[in-house]
């Protein structure tokens, strides 16, 4: 059963190396290269896409470890320095809004790529 | 030596683009024509894919081999000149035994080259946009699944049961085209 299963594959395999097709079009070659040459040229960037994620990663890492690190110091100081304390616990509550205003956008953006729109429309298609 | 042939253009050097277009143009243009089935509007869909390739080479990043870079390109501007069609089968081919699959490809062998690739061409143009855009990057192309599900965003499941279908509907269309043959065979 398997076997026959193979030979069938190989034979639609040898049938199907038959359906390569070329354009109809003589001039179709020159075309492209015309319109190419008339393109703006490409440039190689230096900064994709990993990099500005990896710098997404790194700010909000400093931004948890910074909320982190100023509420332990606020609690530590509370009972000696109790002004001292308040303006920290300001300072904090300023950092945690600013963080979470970074932070939206940042899931928006991740979330328009997990929706995968074009993905599910070609699900559709088949 | 396709990375190479991609700095050279990204250094300037335009003409170089034509190494890529010599190199894969028929496969684009398989590809094109699988999906939107009619000549004229296949060439256009080759040269925005081409286009956009070149455009966009500076975001390539070579994670993946540029055909399937280029591939994946052809199949979203294909789809996109489909946005808003429904492809159904209207014509039923019935079931076929394993023997018939090898007295199929029996009888195309005995037809003369030009034949072989008119008829397969006819039956490949019968099938869904889809079925046939699998069926030529897994046979023709010998891509594999995990590549395919890179190529046009289907899953691996997905491909798996679009391959199946495509197989039984491309051999069912052989049949009727090639049934003075086959009988004859059999």
């Amino acid at each position: 059963m398997k076997e026959k299963r193979e030979d069938i594959e190989k034979l639609t395999r040898d049938l199907m190396k038959r359906s390569i097709l070329s354009p109809e079009s003589a001039d179709f070659d020159d075309q492209l290269m015309q319109k190419i040459s008339e393109a703006p040229a490409p440039i190689a960037l230096k900064t994709n896409g990993s990099d500005a994620k990896k710098a997404w990663r790194l700010w909000m890492i400093t931004i948890v470890f910074l909320i982190g690190s100023l509420f332990i110091v606020s609690e530590y100081l509370a009972g000696y320095f109790t002004e001292l304390s308040r303006m920290l616990t300001v300072t904090l509550n300023y950092v945690f809004y600013g963080g979470m205003a970074l932070f939206i956008p940042f899931v928006l953006f991740q979330l328009d790529s997990l929706l995968q729109v074009k993905t599910w429309q070609r699900r559709k298609l088949t | 030596m396709d990375s190479e042939y991609i700095q050279k253009v990204l250094q300037g050097d335009a003409n170089a683009y034509r190494y890529f277009i010599d190199k894969y143009r028929d496969m684009a243009y398989s590809l094109a024509m699988s999906i939107v089935k009619d000549p004229p509007i296949a060439e256009e869909v080759t040269q925005d894919a081409f286009l956009r390739a070149y455009k966009s080479l500076g975001k390539f990043e070579q994670r993946s081999k540029f055909s399937t870079w280029l591939y994946k390109i052809v199949t979203n501007e294909g789809l996109k000149r489909l946005r808003g069609k429904e492809f159904r089968y209207v014509e039923d081919v019935g079931e076929l035994r394993d023997p018939e699959y090898v007295s199929i490809n029996q009888c195309v062998t005995e037809l003369a080259e030009q034949e072989q690739k008119y008829y397969i061409n006819v039956c490949l143009k019968k099938l869904l946009p889809n079925d046939s855009l699998v069926m030529r990057l897994f046979y023709l192309e010998e891509r594999t699944l995990k590549e395919i599900e890179e190529i046009t965003g289907f899953s691996v499941t997905n491909i798996k049961t679009i391959l199946h279908r495509a197989r039984k509907r491309f051999y069912g269309y052989l049949k009727i085209e090639l049934k003075h043959e086959i009988n004859s065979i059999l």
